[in-house]
């Protein structure tokens, strides 16, 4: 049977959103297959929980679903507005899993004793990600949108609500506390020759 | 504090080189789950749509609503006319009735024929004295 191109692949986030509005469902394919993951991964970043993640970025695409009929053309950009949704709902679960909020709690300090012993994972990967996890919330935030989701720092102060200079900041002590906490694991990692 | 050395660098951006390789991907089950969001909140304003338009085709507008007060269609068209003959008399003035009523019946017909204004001999003609 002849199969129709999809010619939609090559359309904008915003093309797209404004054809699922008008009840294409193949453009609801589409956005799905390139946005769900961006939010399933910030999320699972940002929690280091998988059904976590997975519920925080069910929500954040439900919510870009019913904000599509009402979307306003170049206000923002679909990524950008769908990381900033996913990012504010993994925020609130972090504050749920503490009980206090994140400015009451206040970053702790960036090189915390004790997060080397905590690294147990054998790979690199696996490695960044028990450290991120150390990492006080807005660090790591600023770090994964910066340096693994590959985003700019105007895009990241626009998700995080913040001057370019304190996205600067963050992620500069992002880095160190990183740096730090993987530091004893060097030959482990590869490392050793440095 | 201390910035991060060349070596440290070197190392987190092999780090975060190999993290974007080995990002978590959503599980088949999530995307479909995303999926059928996405097709309910669909038909669910699609229906809404559909609603509103069928709303709207039962029930008539105000315009519509004075149309059928004033008999239909047919009774305003007399309306519009009537309106408009009562727009031209105005216009021309009871004075230029004579050339009017000559323009509407044809120069043939001269305004001394058409005596709007009956006359004693008219009375006088129908039996009616006008005086005792």
């Amino acid at each position: 049977m002849y199969k129709v191109p999809d010619m939609l692949s090559g359309a904008t986030d915003e093309a797209l959103l404004v054809l699922y509005a008008q009840g294409d469902g193949e453009a609801a394919r589409v956005l799905t297959e390139r946005l769900a993951p961006l939010a399933f991964r910030l999320a699972r970043r940002m929690l280091g929980d998988e059904a976590e993640a997975e519920d925080v970025a069910q929500e954040a695409m439900l919510r870009l679903w019913q904000a599509a009929g009402s979307w306003r053309a170049g206000e923002a950009k679909v990524s950008t507005w769908l990381y900033r949704v996913a990012s504010n709902l993994a925020t609130d679960r972090l504050r749920r899993r503490r009980g206090v909020g994140l400015d009451a709690a206040g970053d702790p300090e960036d090189e915390r004793p004790g997060v080397v012993q905590e690294l147990i994972a054998a790979d690199r990967a696996a490695a960044l990600e028990t450290a991120l996890m150390a990492l006080p919330d807005r660090q790591r935030q600023a770090v994964v949108l910066r340096h693994l989701e590959g985003l700019s720092n105007p895009e990241i102060a626009e998700i995080m609500g913040l001057g370019v200079e304190a996205v600067e900041s963050l992620t500069a002590r992002g880095k160190r506390a990183l740096a730090a906490a993987l530091a004893g694991r060097r030959e482990e990692l590869g490392y050793g020759d440095d | 504090m201390t910035k991060t050395n060349a070596n440290e660098e070197r190392m987190l951006e092999d780090i975060f080189a190999a993290a974007r390789r080995e990002a978590p991907e959503p599980s088949p089950a999530l995307m479909a789950r995303i999926l059928a969001d996405a097709e309910a909140v669909q038909a669910a304003d699609t229906a809404q749509r559909a609603a509103t338009i069928r709303r709207n085709s039962r029930r008539p507008g105000l315009f519509a609503s004075a149309i059928t007060a004033l008999g239909g269609w047919g009774a305003v068209g007399g309306l519009a006319a009537a309106t408009l003959a009562g727009v031209w008399i105005g216009f021309t003035g009871m004075g230029a009735l004579g050339s009017t009523a000559a323009g509407l019946w044809g120069a043939a017909e001269s305004a001394a024929t058409v005596d709007l204004i009956p006359g004693e001999a008219d009375f006088a003609a129908l039996g009616i004295g006008l005086e005792g």
